[in-house]
């Protein structure tokens, strides 16, 4: 999504006769598509950087132009608080300081010039807006800006201007305007095209979310000038690294590399060769010289992911790159030369408490001012279901599976989660992919696919074997629906019945006859619905298995599946009776199960009366001899 | 608002900054386009630009009547201090006109306003002969104007600087 401003102004927020010259004057110039809507500009700039909607503070009351500031309120508030899904929030708001009031003609032109409200010396109406913009706890987030004409000296000293506010002088150019933009403006990210040892990738940040929003705003306003340093305090999954690309997009060095260095895991002695290169001879395995990520990243961006482990003379060395006075970099080996190097360094770490350490307190914290802390997922909950659906049409797409809508069930509890410390957008990565290879062929994400655990805040990594949750099964009595049995089937799957804990199981007494009998209902009523669909036995296997069966083997298997052990003990009250006639009584005849008694007590619970149960058993009995 | 300054600000402000100036700048953007929007150039030329001339009135006018609107000798013919003798309000009256011109470098002030204006006057006889109604046909020959035309921009631009300066100067 673009960039979208709001533009209030009793100027340019009128249109007369379907037209506004002025207004499309002030977006041909500043290079802003007009997507008001009070009529149609035929006119675009041949670059874009952002929409814009014009609003004029006012209303029309019998011919006379009156300030509306709760009409104005609410129209701010249905682009922020209000706004739709497929709409973005207001990046900016620009608020005119002076209103001109009073009748007008059928064309917006004030009948008597005396009407006109004169500007200084009166109560400006774009400063009551702008005092109950920022009064509101609903629109404080909202970035504001004095979009003016009037001379900045008398507006700087005029008491009625609240201390704090950020002007823009109407007449700005189109350079000028993309700068404000980049430092007040709240809004998303387009795809991330970045060259890393040489070739292109690109990635996207998802997230609209006002935490997300501020503090992409945090990096852009940290690499204006391309020659900072940045530091990212995250918890891991966070996405610390596509933040990294960001800060090096945003900068002046955008067209330079972008190198990234790992350091978690590097052991002490090889960290100052990983960092900072080395030349032939450094050690006895050095057969040749080595360029630093430094050296590497000349003219562009070197990111540092995991940097906080470092000790002594490595660390003394990271201070020097550090300092944009010197930005030297050296390798490791005997006269190495110092190396100055023209570079934005991006520093990412998960220990977010990592600043309070003594030896980062004085030296590293004068070298790195701009420390970013970006959100937990748990702080952006208004961004999980974006992401989730990307990651979702994402691995669709990896895996050949469904397209599948995600459910309120579903989405609710992904809300509920507690991401923080449990691996954040890294973790619903797992979640979605795991959800989408385990079930291909689902149409809709429940709650039970995605394998949540209820894991509370805990300082340990992300276990990789999920406990099973102890949620109640929904399941229906009476299941009228194959889907149903889909949806039972997949809670079953996911139940994970052989990682139960050992407390789970201890409570569960006595509680075989009802776990077998559940089974074996289950498989019977399988049977018996394979057999009537097929008409045989062999083509009946075969829809149970799902692959085809030689006669001999699909008869060995029916015959196992019956004698399942206790089938025949069933005592279902509502137990059918047995057609003698059925394809089922024929093939039991063929095949009986190896005890006598059991197979008395079966006929005899299906309506077999004594005399007959005694003839089949002749009837046995002589076939067998 | 005394009627000085609201005249002031009715040119510099609604006039001047909010509309002419950017007036100018899309029409030289629009100019550089390759396909550009051909009533909107001609509507400039027409409409727009031939503007200057009834403001470059309004501004002389301002420039002329500064000195004697804006003083604070002014207040002698005011309550209370239009209470104070003939003869005092004469002398007195001039001393502290004569103190104001110089304490506020108001005659610089108006020189730079003139300077800024014939400038700018200067820039718009140069290019009203060749910004005609249908100027818009020959796009090759607007788009040599450009820098005839960035420099008319400069030079309104410094006019606004020039009279924004007069902010703070008044007396009353």
């Amino acid at each position: 999504m673009t960039a979208r401003v709001l533009v209030i102004d009793d100027i340019y927020g009128w249109s007369w006769n379907n037209e506004n010259l002025v207004r499309d004057d002030f977006c041909f110039d500043l290079n802003l598509k007009d997507v008001t809507g009070d009529y149609e500009s035929n006119e675009l700039p041949d670059e874009v950087v952002a929409e814009a909607v014009f609003h004029s503070g006012q209303k029309l009351v019998n011919d006379e132009i009156r300030n509306d500031i709760h009409g104005t309120l609410d129209f701010i508030r249905q682009g922020w608080t209000n706004v739709q899904q497929d709409k973005p929030h207001w990046s900016l708001l620009l608020l005119d300081l002076h209103f001109n009031t009073g009748r007008v003609d059928t064309n917006g032109r004030f009948i008597n010039p005396q009407d006109i409200v004169s500007p200084a010396g009166t109560n400006y109406f774009g400063l009551e807006l702008y005092k109950e913009i920022t009064a509101d706890p609903d629109l404080k987030n909202l970035p504001v800006l004095i979009l003016s004409a009037m001379e900045r000296e008398p507006l700087d000293r005029d008491r009625r201007i609240p201390a704090g506010v950020e002007f823009l002088d109407k007449n700005v150019t189109a350079e000028e305007f993309r700068k404000f933009l980049n430092t007040h403006g709240l809004f998303e990210s387009g795809p991330l095209t970045v060259k890393v040892q040489g070739s292109e990738q690109t990635s996207l940040l998802i997230g609209r979310s006002i935490p997300f929003l501020k503090c992409l705003r945090d990096i852009r306003r940290a690499c204006e000038l391309g020659n900072d340093n940045v530091l990212l305090l995250g918890e891991s999954g966070t996405g610390k690294e596509g933040l990294a690309r960001y800060a090096h997009i945003s900068s002046p060095k955008h067209s330079g590399p972008f190198i990234p260095l790992y350091l978690q895991g590097t052991p002490e002695t090889l960290m100052e060769e990983k960092l900072f290169g080395r030349n032939k001879g450094a050690h006895s395995e050095a057969k040749t010289e080595v360029l630093g990520p430094a050296e590497l990243a000349d003219t562009g961006t070197l990111f540092i992911d995991e940097f906080g482990d470092m000790q002594g003379s490595v660390y003394d060395k990271l201070l020097r790159l550090l300092d944009k006075d010197t930005r030297e970099t050296q390798r490791l080996g005997p006269q190495a030369k110092t190396r100055k190097v023209d570079i934005q360094v991006v520093l990412a770490t998960n220990n977010t408490d990592l600043l309070s350490e003594p030896r980062y307190q004085k030296n590293f914290t004068r070298r790195v001012h701009n420390i970013i802390r970006i959100p937990s997922l748990e702080e952006r909950k208004e961004d999980i279901e974006l992401l989730a659906t990307h990651f979702l049409r994402q691995f669709e797409k990896d895996y050949g599976a469904e397209k599948r809508e995600i459910t309120d069930e579903a989405l609710q509890a992904l809300r509920e989660y507690p991401w923080a410390r449990n691996g954040n957008i890294g973790k619903l990565r797992e979640l979605l992919e795991n959800s989408v290879k385990n079930h291909k062929t689902q149409r809709l994400l429940h709650k039970v696919h995605l394998g949540l655990t209820e894991t509370a805040h805990s300082d340990e990594s992300p276990a990789t074997d999920p406990t099973p949750q102890s949620e109640e099964l929904s399941i229906s009595n009476q299941p009228t629906t194959s889907t149903d049995l889909d949806h039972l089937l997949a809670q079953l799957a996911e139940f994970n019945f052989d990682a139960l804990p050992f407390n789970e199981l201890t409570n569960l007494e006595g509680k075989l006859g009802d776990i077998t009998d559940a089974y074996i209902k289950l498989v019977i009523r399988y049977l018996e619905v394979a057999l009537q669909k097929e008409g045989k036995i062999t083509p009946a296997m075969k829809f149970v298995y799902g692959k085809k069966l030689s006669a001999t083997e699909a008869k060995r298997r029916f015959r196992d599946l019956l004698r399942l052990g206790e089938w025949l003990k069933l005592t279902l009250p509502s137990v059918t009776p047995l057609d003698r006639n059925s394809l089922l009584f024929e093939t039991i005849r063929k095949y009986p199960p190896p005890k006598q008694k059991t197979w008395d007590d079966f006929l005899e619970q299906r309506g077999f009366s004594l005399s007959e149960i005694a003839e089949l058993r002749q009837e046995q009995q002589t076939k067998e001899k | 608002m005394c009627n000085w300054e609201a005249r002031r600000v009715a040119f510099n402000h609604d006039w001047l900054k909010t509309k002419y100036l950017r007036c100018i700048r899309t029409f030289i953007k629009r100019s550089g386009q390759v396909t550009p929007n051909q009533d909107k150039l001609n509507e400039f030329c027409r409409e727009v630009f031939p503007q200057w001339e009834a403001q470059k009135t309004i501004v002389q006018s301002l420039l002329d009547s500064f000195a004697a609107e804006m003083s604070p000798r002014t207040l002698f013919d005011k309550p209370p201090l239009n209470q104070c003798p003939e003869d005092f309000k004469t002398t007195f009256g001039e001393v502290v006109h004569t103190l104001w011109l110089y304490r506020h470098a108001v005659p610089e002030r108006i020189a730079a306003g003139r300077h800024a204006l014939a400038a700018v006057d200067e820039y718009y006889s140069h290019l009203a002969p060749q910004l005609s109604e249908n100027a818009a046909s020959d796009l090759e020959a607007l788009r040599r104007l450009s820098p005839l035309l960035q420099n008319y921009y400069d030079a309104c631009e410094a006019l606004g600087e020039a009279m924004g300066l007069f902010l703070g100067v008044r007396a009353v």
